[in-house]
């Protein structure tokens, strides 16, 4: 099997060097659009290459990691393209993320210069050499020429953190090569000039890997949502202000939108979801009322960058019940086996793996990791385990079937139970937890947590919130609590549901 | 729109949700294990019926049906909403 995309001679093997490509040959294409204002390829470029010398000043060089504070700004646009010119990897922050959590990444990561806000915390606390959003001139200012590296297509592009099922974030390194072969020449999309993709997902979240460079790699425009969490009315306006045409939402989201807000998606070419499983109604509804759309399922973990496998749907395959994860995307092979690594037949459940060039190099603090693997019996390249169950169907497509391990989907994060359970039995009045997830119709996946309170204390749901704010970020914190003298557990010490569906 | 019928139609608009079938008017949903996305569901749902909108950052920093009544009287009837609906 041949995994290596850069057989195709002409292309590029990083990032910056396609995007610069363009700045090049469509120099006056509109880049970026964001609140009102627009830049073209060329400007953007020479406003990364000033940043980039900058940073070049500041000893930034191959294979170190820049830490930025996330937002969806110009700033943070042209960032990410300066860093990847001078060969480092970017690594997004959440400055909403609870201090301890966000000095663990910053650690781990061994950041060699932090890009943030005047007024966050991450800025008052890091002693590392640091570079303010506010000082304007450095993200204006153009330079025509600017001598980006050419490295190796296995060099760290960008870091981003994940529920280990182990409960520790652990830091997922991934390359240029994975993200080139996610946005060109691929069999599940073909963005075009025309396109608009809106930079939506928060981009500490490998969605905004397909926003940003399935745009900036193929010569199209991404937008910036204007807002900052979810708020449907500015979506609305900039979907139709900007006249986008590709929109990523995640399954609870496209839920959301489809039952009770099915207009915003009217301006649209091409709707991606994932993050969970989708509705099949939800689907239908959609495209009968949209019969030009075209609706994609995504499904990846971080480690195989964004997507693993895509299955497109339009008017002429609505889906029936299920809706299949599809098949592999271009550059990406997928193995469904048994614990032996055997092959299972099709319909039967196994375990996927996938290998390619998506796979990621693995992870930063966690190198030994038993998760990504080599085994001549699969594939020759590097291989990674997802832990996800599937099987496949009589027309080869493969469909989801839920985790192998404690982990779930929250708000489309992945989340391990064993991490929130660990954060809330650290709370000084508890004696130990259990955390489960409930499930609504909507599709919404809320974590609830059932607390045993030590006696003669008490705990409110405010309470515990505000001090586990303190320690995780905010999809991981529960949204219910309930306080009991004892755990709903059976005579064997598991968890008894039928115990907690009366609570 | 009279304030009252603003607060009947959110009142009656939470208590449709499971979580919230006995929610009173000074109660904090987020204590209720509400979700954000509920919230914006919730959103969605009474501006459709009173055609004022509110950003939804203000309407999860005042989490009681109190204080949506407040921020939806204020509000002016979305003209700009309508002219993307036409």
């Amino acid at each position: 099997m041949n995994n290596n995309p850069f057989s195709r001679k002409t292309q590029p093997s990083n990032i910056h060097k396609l995007f610069e490509q363009y700045a090049i040959t469509n120099p006056d294409n509109i880049a970026v659009k964001y609140s009102g204002e627009s830049i073209t390829y060329s400007v953007l470029n020479a406003r990364a290459n000033n940043l980039a010398s900058h940073l070049k000043a500041k000893n930034v060089g191959v294979s170190d990691i820049v830490a930025l504070e996330m937002s969806h700004t110009i700033e943070f646009v042209v960032s990410i393209i300066a860093i990847l010119k001078c060969g480092a990897a970017y690594l997004p922050i959440d400055s909403q993320l609870p201090i301890h959590r966000i000095e663990k990444y910053l650690d781990i990561a061994k950041v060699k210069l932090l890009i943030a806000n005047k007024t966050s915390q991450v800025s008052s606390l890091s002693t590392l050499p640091i570079i303010l959003f506010e000082e304007k001139g450095l993200f204006e200012q153009e330079l025509s020429e600017f001598q980006s590296i050419n490295g190796e297509p296995d060099s760290r592009a960008y870091v981003m953190f994940t529920s280990g099922s182990t409960g520790d974030p652990k830091g997922v390194e991934v390359p240029h090569r994975a993200v080139i072969r996610l946005v060109k020449e691929t069999n599940y999309i073909s963005v075009a000039e025309t396109d608009c993709i809106l930079q939506f997902a928060p981009a500490n979240f490998d969605a905004s890997t397909f926003e940003f460079w399935g745009a900036l790699l193929n010569g199209a425009c991404v937008a910036l949502y204007s807002g900052k969490g979810l708020d449907p009315n500015r979506l609305k306006q900039d979907l139709v202000n900007n006249n986008v045409t590709i929109l990523w939402l995640t399954a609870a989201l496209f839920h959301l939108v489809a039952d009770k807000f099915i207009d915003v998606l009217r301006p649209l070419r091409v709707l991606l979801a994932g993050g969970d499983v989708l509705s099949a109604k939800y689907i239908r509804k959609v495209i009968n009322q949209f019969p030009d759309i075209t609706m994609i399922n995504g499904y990846g973990p971080t480690e195989n960058t964004t997507f693993t496998c895509c299955h497109k749907m339009t008017k002429n395959n609505l889906p029936d019940t299920n809706v299949p994860i599809g098949k592999a995307i271009t550059g990406t092979n997928v193995f469904i086996l048994d614990e032996n690594f055997n092959p299972v037949k099709d319909g039967r459940l196994g375990e996927l793996y996938t290998s390619g060039s998506g796979v990621a190099l693995g992870y930063l603090n966690d190198s030994n990791n038993q998760n990504f693997f080599y085994n001549d019996k699969i594939d020759t390249g590097l291989i990674y385990r997802t832990g996800d169950l599937v099987a496949r169907n009589e027309n080869g497509e493969i469909l989801f079937h839920g985790r192998k391990d404690n982990q779930v989907k929250i708000r489309g994060y992945r989340v391990s139970l064993e991490e929130v359970k660990s954060a809330i039995v650290k709370v000084k009045e508890v004696v130990d937890a259990i955390v489960t997830t409930k499930k609504y119709e909507s599709g919404d996946q809320i974590l609830v947590a059932y607390i045993q309170v030590k006696e003669e204390h008490e705990l409110s749901p405010k309470s515990i919130k505000s001090m586990l704010a303190k320690i995780l970020p905010d999809y991981m914190i529960p949204d219910s609590f309930i306080f009991s003298e004892s755990l709903p557990i059976n005579n064997n010490g598991k968890v008894d549901k039928k115990l907690m569906s009366t609570t | 729109m009279e304030t009252k019928e603003i607060e009947s139609l959110i009142l009656n608009s939470f208590r449709e949700k499971e979580l919230m079938k006995n929610i009173e008017l000074n109660e904090d949903f987020f204590d209720l294990g509400v979700s954000s996305l509920t919230v914006v569901e919730l959103q969605i749902v009474v501006e459709k019926q009173i055609n004022r909108t509110v950003e939804t950052a203000k309407l999860m920093a005042a989490p009681t049906i109190a204080e949506w009544v407040e921020l939806y009287s204020k509000a002016e009837t979305n003209a700009s909403t309508e002219a993307l609906d036409a």
